[in-house]
């Protein structure tokens, strides 16, 4: 395919950029007993994008013939010079870039669709019923699961000429526990970018026994008191906050917008325990979900620092971001099908592991709480996030105690960085199912160690 | 798109169809759908980029032996192999007593809607229109805070022409196309290099002659919205009403309330509506509509993703849950027939999903809804809302707290509480409604007894 996409480019002026980019999605769903959900789909195309008189210009098709590709190629110019003139502010000469060139290819894909769709069918049917019979307080159990085979071809009229083959399987466990009409949800999941063995060496069926017995046990549960706690973040939570809160605020193009990262560089942001990093290669744990070799432009995706022992040190780029902050491109320019085009986007956003280890930082908190399991989350340009949590248990006395219900954290993510106090050697990726949604939706990770910090929390009858 | 794409798509599903069933399907349907898009793209408030795409998706849903088998693809030149993978999967999948594909029903005829004038809205008339607004939005200023001006980070307008036919082994046959227009726009206000929260609007017609003034009200609204978030003082705590507006009322209520609605969640034991048929589930006067072939002045396509005719559905009548939304597998479950409410496209299996929605206008001004001692106005939601339990918590942004006669913007205030003891708790609904992209129409709505904390 690289040699095709080199074939249309030929005789091309200016800067042209060909992406072929091919997704089969494969996804089976089993609820309560019935089976939801059992497809294939697959979807291809080239996009096709230029910069003609200092402004974008981006077509896609579907056809993978020359003349379509010639085609799209016309169209993006044709739009970019319709609208040039209307532009307050030319696109700059993109900087000079470490390009990939050559194949790229990642683990997996072969230990993949050398299974039959028999075997993934069975394997859901099985943990959804294996779910099903853990208690009699379930109204409702679900287990899905998800993969998606990416290639890709990228070459540009500057020198980028590369490709690449990936998986990302993904599952998921759903258990509803219902008592005197009162009904509680928590899932499991996990997702990876690795083959069959990266989610399946793990048991599954301990995913749906955490789920259900979860969901039953927060039947019971009480609300937690509201206001500023002391609490040990798990990194599933961690991985939420240094993503939603901080990395977003990072995305070059949204600092330029006045984000609250904007003219911060060299600012200490962070307690000097916390180093913060993107990164398209898995960091200290294997399998990360939004691992890529390169980007949608062609840039090598290697790691980032946002933070560095507390001060916030880099923001995160494509080419034409770079280009206008003069910095370097960071390879985290990303779309996810060829009719998209690339944003910028986090691949693995995580903190660096430290030295405690997880039992002395629970130890250390005499009145607070372990969080863990992101039930879902939101922030702001303002750095300020609202996250809910499925798992939440007291700690008292440095002693891990009962399950709370309904808690939500609430801060500003910079602020809360400025309390950690401990970070734990052991670390996890934990974000890795489903999408970062930015107009397109992507596969990301993030994670990291155990902190610990002091942020609001409220409780769901607060006040 | 060129005129005659119906014919084309009905062409391919029925090679589809056939060769599904060639290949050892006793049943099948095909989707297939043909898009083609427009779209200037602006960031920071200027010129972004301009993209075009193009593309037919086919999607094929088969049965054997009940059990199901789907394979969706962007390139449908091989239906042979095609069908034969979906029938694979249906091999391999365990079978369901209720599976099938439904009997067809007659569907009104409604002609293709394409206004002739979205013809005209090329890359430049959508770049200057853009630039227009986006001079608009950079130029509005809140009184209150003069010093404060709106960041835009993105802004899209586009032409959308899409169309889609629905072919099926029990005699379905339907196609239809559609064209739209639209805008969309994100950004926050800043004051002093400090931004505030973030926002989002917009809005999608069906002509040209529509857009200009359908969008500046929209990002008016945005840039409002921005503002009003600045110079926010902190709030008070109590428990008491909330108003909600219109804008808001998805976030907060319906998003959660519908999926409660749909069929397949009340199967699935998820449902907090489920067995309550008949029963007061929300404040009286409160009414929720799904709207069918669409509301008034806004038709959609007339069919659903299995080529059932959509039918209008009132859910709540007066506080009383009166109805919930079927496709043709949950209609199968509980021996009734779809009501039209298979949401999806070539893409993806149909699913339970309303397409437009409309709650019921009220006796109260907006002005009367405000006229409390003490709420909170809640311009944006910012949290978790649990929806099997209907336990909600987060935080208001850029929102208003009404106290002893005045209004005044406040930060960091959370609201917590129960959705569904919420909706029994409705005390005011404004006369006034709003129109969301022609598909939604709603009030705003006070809820009483929520628990309401400054930071």
């Amino acid at each position: 395919m690289r040699d095709f996409l080199k074939d249309a480019l030929a005789g091309v002026d200016g800067f042209a950029e060909l992406r072929w980019h091919a997704k089969t999605f494969r996804d089976v769903q089993v609820n309560n007993g019935r089976l939801d959900s059992s497809t294939v789909r697959r979807r291809d195309g080239i996009a096709v994008r230029v910069l003609h008189q200092g402004t974008w210009g981006f077509a896609s098709t579907s056809d993978l013939s020359l003349a379509a590709v010639r085609q799209a190629l016309d169209e993006a110019r044709a739009g970019a010079r319709a609208t040039a003139s209307l532009r307050s502010e030319r696109v700059p000469d993109l900087p000079a870039v470490a390009f990939g060139r050559g194949e790229f290819d990642q683990p997996g894909v072969a230990e993949v669709l050398a299974r039959s769709m028999d075997e993934r069918v069975a394997m859901v049917v099985d943990l959804e019923a294996f779910a099903r019979a853990q208690s009699r307080q379930l109204s409702s159990t679900r287990a899905m699961y998800r993969e998606i085979i990416e290639e890709k071809a990228i070459v540009t009229s500057d020198g980028a000429d590369c490709a690449f083959r990936l998986v990302r399987p993904e599952l998921y466990v759903f258990a509803t526990a219902q008592r005197d009409g009162q009904l509680q949800t928590v899932s499991q999941s996990m997702g990876a970018t690795g083959g069959w063995s990266c989610v399946f060496d793990r048991d599954p069926r301990a995913m749906a026994i955490r789920a259900v017995h979860t969901a039953v046990d927060l039947l019971s549960a009480p609300a937690p008191e509201g206001g500023k706690a002391v609490v040990v973040m798990a990194p599933s939570i961690v991985g939420l906050l240094v993503h939603e809160a901080i990395g977003h605020t990072v995305e070059a193009d949204f600092v330029q917008a006045g984000s609250a990262a904007r003219g911060r560089l060299g600012e200490q942001v962070a307690s000097e325990k916390v180093t913060l990093c993107d990164s398209g290669v898995s960091e200290h744990a294997p399998w990360a979900g939004g691992t890529i070799p390169v980007d949608d432009e062609g840039v090598l995706a290697g790691r980032t620092e946002i933070i560095r022992q507390g001060k916030l040190v880099g923001y995160l780029h494509n080419r034409e971001s770079a280009a206008r902050m003069g910095m370097t491109p960071t390879g985290n320019a990303r779309a996810w099908e060829y009719s998209d085009e690339p944003l910028i986007r986090m691949r693995n956003t995580y903190i660096e592991p430290g030295q405690e280890s997880v039992d002395e930082l629970i130890a250390g908190v005499k009145d607070g709480y372990l969080v863990d399991g992101p039930r879902n989350g939101q922030a702001d340009a303002t750095a300020e996030f609202m996250f809910g949590v499925s798992c939440a248990r007291r700690i008292r006395d440095g002693k891990v105690g009962e399950l709370v219900r309904g808690v939500t954290l609430t801060g500003n993510a910079f602020e809360v960085l400025r309390t950690v106090d401990g970070v734990s050697s052991e670390f996890q990726w934990d974000l890795g199912s489903g999408h970062c949604g930015k107009g397109q939706p992507m596969k990301v990770d993030a994670g990291g160690p155990f902190i610990r910090c002091r942020v609001m929390l409220a409780g769901e009858q607060a006040a | 798109m060129k005129d005659g794409i119906e014919e084309e798509l009905l062409v391919l599903a029925e090679r589809a169809v056939q060769a599904a069933l060639a290949a050892g399907a006793q049943q099948a349907e095909a989707c297939a759908g043909g898009e083609r898009e427009l779209k200037v793209g602006f960031q920071r408030g200027d010129l972004g980029s301009v993209s075009t795409s193009r593309e037919t998706t086919l999607g094929l849903r088969v049965y054997v032996d009940g059990r199901l088998g789907f394979v969706t693809t962007n390139r449908g030149q091989d239906l042979g192999a095609l069908a034969a993978e979906a029938v694979a999967i249906a091999r391999c999948s365990p079978p369901d007593d209720f599976n099938g594909l439904p009997d067809p029903q007659p569907v009104p005829s409604l002609a293709a809607l394409v206004s002739p004038d979205l013809a005209e809205l090329g890359p430049e008339t959508l770049a200057r229109l853009g630039g227009e607004l986006a001079a608009m939005v950079a130029a509005t200023r809140d009184p209150r805070c003069p010093g404060a001006q709106v960041a835009v980070d993105t802004m899209d307008l586009s032409v959308h022409d899409s169309a889609r036919a629905v072919v099926s082994s029990t005699g379905v046959r339907q196609a239809h196309r559609s064209a739209s227009a639209s805008g969309g726009i994100f950004g926050m206000a800043i004051e002093d290099g400090q931004p505030g929260s973030f926002s989002y609007d917009g809005d999608a017609v069906r002509s040209a002659a529509e857009l200009p003034e359908a969008l500046d009200r929209s990002f008016r609204r945005f840039a409002g919205k921005c503002l009003g978030a600045m110079g926010a003082g902190r709030g008070e705590s109590f428990r008491g009403p909330i108003i909600v507006p219109a804008e808001v009322l998805s976030d907060l209520l319906l998003d959660a309330m519908l999926r409660g609605l749909c069929a397949d969640t009340v199967r699935q034991g998820t449902s907090p509506f489920a067995g309550r048929l008949g029963e007061r589930i929300a404040g009286p006067g409160f009414s929720l509509v799904e709207g069918g072939a669409g509301l008034a002045g806004h038709p959609i396509t007339p069919f659903d993703r299995e080529g059932m005719p959509r039918q209008r559905r009132a859910l709540v009548q007066d506080g009383v849950l009166s109805a919930f939304l079927y496709d043709g597998y949950e209609a199968r479950c509980v021996g009734g027939r779809s009501s039209g409410h298979a949401a999806g496209g070539a893409g993806s299996l149909p699913k339970v999903a309303p397409s437009c929605l409309e709650v019921g206008a009220g006796h109260l001004s907006l002005a009367q809804l405000e006229d409390v001692p003490r709420a909170v106005v809640v311009t944006r939601f910012s949290g978790s809302i649990e929806g099997s339990s209907g336990n909600f918590s987060g935080v208001v942004k850029g929102g208003f707290l009404i106290s002893g006669g005045e209004r005044r913007p406040v930060m960091e205030t959370t609201i917590a509480g129960n959705l569904w003891e919420a909706l029994r708790a409705i005390s005011g609904i404004s006369q006034e409604r709003e129109s969301f992209y022609g598909m939604r129409l709603f009030p705003a709505v006070r809820f009483e007894d929520i628990s309401i904390s400054a930071a």
